[in-house]
């Protein structure tokens, strides 16, 4: 009698041990992959404001060179592209293509000063330059923030409840090799 | 597996050593003239006018380096930004204005807090309008004092940075200089058959005086200190 007793104490201690390590653990993890992924939504938030810029580029730009539609074709297809992507790598490799096509197309309008000395221009570039800083930056805020994440998901103990409770690693946002070169601003 | 490890192993290797590129240490004061190339009068001025500013944690900065040492100017400045925390940690309401002497080029970033009244593009105009003419002359004292007056009065209204926009983009400046140029002539013309009196030209609108007026008496208090403020790299960047 006694010793049963003692037994179901020893054993319920170690449950509620066990408990408090795995809610310990398991918020750790949720704040780590909640903080990767507001960092995420931060990049796509970026992601979007350069999208809606385009719009207005390609607004400016066909007024006055109607004939470089192939050039504007590939930033609206690379725009569409993007949509359709689902994984991060997939949507890193969309965002990268559409910043090397909206590269070109910056460049191709440097051809046409008509264009680029108007005051409505400059301020274009200026939001576009802009906007591919923040994406830099959000970018790298996520990816530190994936990495984290990553890294805890992988040490003990938490290795043993992100199995059980299925906390996958995140992958990262890779700058594809056209994401790099952001579009060149130019000014004299 | 391994891959991936050694992946995120060499990912953090890329981030320490970008972190322990040469940013300098958070400054003492609103301006920070590591450069040496601002006049004692302009580095008060903006320490005490930026002091005026800071009640609701506003922090406009300014930083004057010799070089960006490899970094391009956009990553120097969001790094400068964030390790001394400028402007409140919640509002994120700082303002940094970075020039490199070296590099010759300027930058003004804004915290997320202010983006909605300093958008890029009115960065941009600030310093075509306000530093680039002086810079290009090699004033940078000029260039960012007025500068400097021009934020401030964007800050202080913010219709200030509207005016501007509108300032040379046809409409209302160019008919008002027209305007301006006949009557002009008409003095000058009509000079001969009598006086025209009356005219009493009061300057282009726009407001490029706005800036004065700051110089009121240096009440106590002094620096508290960065507030912790954080920049997603809005503003806009220009060489020269």
């Amino acid at each position: 009698m006694k010793k049963s007793v003692k037994i179901i104490i020893a054993v319920a201690l170690v449950v509620v041990i066990l408990i408090a390590l795995l809610a310990g653990t398991y918020n750790g993890l949720v704040n780590a992959q909640a903080n990767a992924e507001a960092a995420f939504s931060n990049v796509e938030t970026q992601l979007q404001r350069r999208f809606d810029l385009v719009p207005n580029l390609v607004e400016t730009v066909k007024g006055a060179a109607a004939h470089e539609q192939n050039i504007i074709n590939s930033v609206t297809e690379a725009r569409a592209k993007y949509v359709g992507a689902g994984s991060v790598s997939e949507k890193a490799q969309a965002a990268g293509e559409f910043s090397s096509a909206l590269s070109r197309l910056m460049v191709v309008v440097e051809n046409y000063p008509t264009i680029t000395s108007t005051q409505s221009y400059i301020a274009l570039q200026d939001e576009l330059a802009g906007t591919e800083n923040r994406i830099n930056i959000a970018r790298q805020d996520y990816n530190a923030a994936a990495t984290e994440y990553n890294k805890k998901i992988r040490t003990f103990p938490n290795v043993i409840f992100a199995g059980m409770f299925g906390f996958e690693q995140m992958s990262l946002f890779e700058a594809t090799s056209g994401a790099e070169t952001a579009p060149q601003v130019s000014f004299q | 597996m391994i891959k991936r490890f050694l992946q995120s192993l060499l990912f953090v290797c890329i981030l320490s050593v970008c972190v322990s590129a040469e940013i300098p240490s958070p400054g003492t004061n609103y301006a920070n003239d590591y450069a040496n190339v601002l006049s004692p009068t302009v580095e008060e001025h903006i320490n005490e006018t930026s002091r005026k500013y800071s009640g609701d944690g506003t922090q406009v900065v300014v930083v004057t380096v010799t070089s960006l040492d490899g970094m391009d100017i956009e990553t120097y400045a969001n790094r400068l930004f964030r390790s001394w925390g400028i402007g409140d940690k919640d509002k994120d309401n700082g303002l940094l204005i970075l020039l490199s002497t070296g590099d010759r080029e300027i930058r003004i970033e804004v915290g997320r807090g202010l983006e909605g009244t300093f958008n890029d593009a009115k960065c941009g105009r600030l310093m075509d309008i306000y530093a680039i003419p002086h810079l290009k002359e090699n004033d940078f004292d000029a260039g960012i004092k007025a500068l400097y007056d021009a934020v401030i009065a964007g800050i202080e209204d913010p219709v200030f940075l509207e005016e501007m926009e509108e300032e040379d983009e046809g409409g209302i400046g160019d008919i008002i200089t027209l305007i301006v140029v006949i009557i002009l002539y008409l003095i000058v013309i009509g000079g001969r058959g009598g006086r025209i009196g009356g005219f009493r030209f009061y300057g282009f609108p726009g407001g490029f005086g706005r800036g004065g007026g700051f110089g009121g008496g240096s009440s106590g208090g002094s620096f508290g200190g960065f507030g912790g403020g954080s920049s997603g790299g809005g503003g806009s960047s220009r060489g020269f």
